[in-house]
This record gives C-alpha cells, sequence and structure tokens, in this order.
C-alpha cells in the first residue's frame, strides 16, 4: 500500500519543516557540480595549392586493371612515381623526359601492335638507334 | 594686620586646590569593539581570442606544415586550471586535409597567477597528403568543422 508523506492539515508544522529541510539537503546532495568554464572561438583556415595540376594525369589503364599509379608534381615536373610501375610502356625516369623503345620494323618484320597510351604527352624525340646489329626506334616523351 | 595677610594667603591656597579638583584628567577612558573584514572570493579565468589558426598547404608536399596562434588565459591567483581545444583531430571536410591542434602551455601554466599567461594553439598538417581541390588552388571557406573553441575549465 502506498503511503504519502505526512504533510496534509493535521501536520505538525515543525515535522512538515524538517521533512522540507530534509527535501531539500538530499536534493542538493544529489545534484551534480559543474566545474566553472569560460571558452572562446577561433577557425582553422587552410589554402591548399595544387601545382601545375593541369600536368598531371593518371591511368587505371597502365598495368593490371584498377591498377592505382600516383604521379607526384612539383614545380612543373613529375618527381616521383609510387605504386607497381613495372608495366609501364617507357621506364620511369627523374627528370624530364621518358623513354619508350622498341625493334624497329625491317623489310621482312612488322613493328607489330603499337601502345596507344605511349602518347600521352609532347614528342621530344623520335629515333631510330642500331644496336648489337638491331634496329630500334627510340621514343622520347616528355611534359 | 597680619592676620589678613594670613588669611588672604589661606584663601588663595583654596581657591587653587579648588581649581587643581575641577580640572579634567589627561588619562582619557576608551571602550573597544571589535568586528572583521569578511570577503568572499568567486574564483575565475578569462581567456582571449586567439586569431585564425592559418595553414598553407601545397599538395603532397613532404614536410609538415604548421601554424601558431597565441592566446592569454588570466585566473585568480593559486587556482588551478585545465584548457582544451575542440576537434582537435579532424580531417578538414572542404580540402580533405587531416590536420592536428596542441595547447602549448607556459611554464606554471596549470595555476592561475592573477596575470596574463600566454598560451598557443600550434597546429600541424602531415605531409604526403593529397587533400581534395578542383583547381590549382582551395581555400577551406566552405569547411562546416573549421570553428573551433578554447575551453578553460577551473
Amino acid at each position: 500500500m502506498h503511503e504519502s508523506l505526512p504533510l496534509n492539515t493535521h501536520t505538525n508544522p515543525v515535522t512538515a519543516a524538517r521533512v522540507i529541510s530534509f527535501a531539500v539537503l538530499l536534493a542538493l546532495w544529489a545534484s551534480p557540480s559543474y566545474a566553472a568554464q569560460t571558452s572562446t572561438q577561433f577557425d582553422v583556415l587552410i589554402n591548399l595549392d595544387v601545382p601545375n595540376a593541369d600536368l598531371c594525369r593518371s591511368s587505371s589503364q597502365i598495368g593490371s586493371f584498377g591498377e592505382v599509379v600516383v604521379v607526384t608534381c612539383s614545380s612543373g615536373e613529375i618527381v616521383d612515381f609510387s605504386g607497381d610501375t613495372t608495366a609501364f610502356p617507357w621506364s620511369v625516369t627523374r627528370g624530364d623526359a621518358y623513354r619508350f623503345a622498341t625493334l624497329a620494323p625491317t623489310s621482312d618484320a612488322s613493328l607489330g601492335t603499337v601502345n596507344s597510351y605511349a602518347g600521352l604527352g609532347p614528342v621530344s624525340s623520335w629515333r631510330r638507334v642500331n644496336l648489337a646489329g638491331r634496329d630500334y626506334l627510340e621514343l622520347t616523351i616528355s611534359w | 594686620m597680619k592676620s589678613l595677610q594670613i588669611k588672604k594667603l589661606l584663601a588663595s591656597t583654596i581657591a587653587a586646590a579648588a581649581m587643581i579638583a575641577s580640572a579634567p584628567s589627561a588619562q582619557a577612558a576608551s571602550v573597544i569593539s571589535n568586528f572583521n573584514v569578511d570577503i568572499t572570493l568567486t574564483s575565475a579565468c578569462s581567456v582571449s581570442t586567439p586569431g585564425n589558426l592559418t595553414f598553407a598547404y601545397t599538395a603532397l608536399q613532404a614536410a609538415p606544415a604548421t601554424a601558431s596562434s597565441p592566446f592569454n588565459i588570466t585566473c585568480a591567483n593559486l587556482l588551478p586550471y585545465t584548457v582544451g581545444v575542440s576537434g582537435a583531430n579532424v580531417t578538414d571536410n572542404a580540402v580533405g586535409l587531416a590536420y592536428s591542434l596542441v595547447v602549448t602551455a607556459p611554464v606554471g601554466g596549470g595555476t592561475g597567477t592573477g596575470a596574463s599567461q600566454i598560451y598557443s594553439i600550434d597546429g600541424t598538417i602531415a605531409g604526403g597528403q593529397a587533400g581534395s581541390c578542383v583547381s590549382a588552388s582551395c581555400v577551406n571557406t566552405a569547411a562546416t568543422n573549421k570553428a573551433k573553441t578554447v575551453t578553460v575549465t577551473y
């Protein structure tokens, strides 16, 4: 059976005052204490530069399908490759130009297939090289 | 005749004695009451607003980018306090660069001196990050997580 606090009109005023005081003290004791705080705000501003973004190109068709090769550019030049670059159609070098070579056609042999990705950049050099009795076409590409 | 002179001398002596007796005493009386000066000091701290922390970052740069912004904290003498900054390790949602912020305290920091103490917010963007940008340069103006709060708890 539920019993209510004896705070009706027949309650002793002293008893009522004691009950109320106890309740107030209990409430104060149970209240969480909060530390004082003061605060202020500021912004973080970021200026992001992407140097020579138009000179950096990527292709997912080099090597395995979906392979990602990251080309890092700085001050207008490619300074680094990351990822599996073993399947590059030209050798990875540092500097301005990238070299691609293939056997040159002879009177009784054809060139074979042409790598369609070899012409991504302006051609700076195209020459025929004779090495150990064989002719090669050397293509140098630069950006 | 001589009797008259003796009477005058006697009268003068009596009058002088009466004047001395009626003169106020040189030793004053006093009464004392004590009271206290009661002071209730409510401890408090104040913090100045740091300037915006501005980074300049080039995509994929090798070295980390750093930025710093000083601010002041003044607390009641001997009052211990702590300092924190919100969003201290996040990736900016406009330019896609991750950065970290730390609060650098001066010697004696964490306890009030009654005078201004100089702190700083130091930020770092690690190197090697590409970031997100559709043009040659971008500013994180549209970032919704660029606003930070410095909080002093005491």
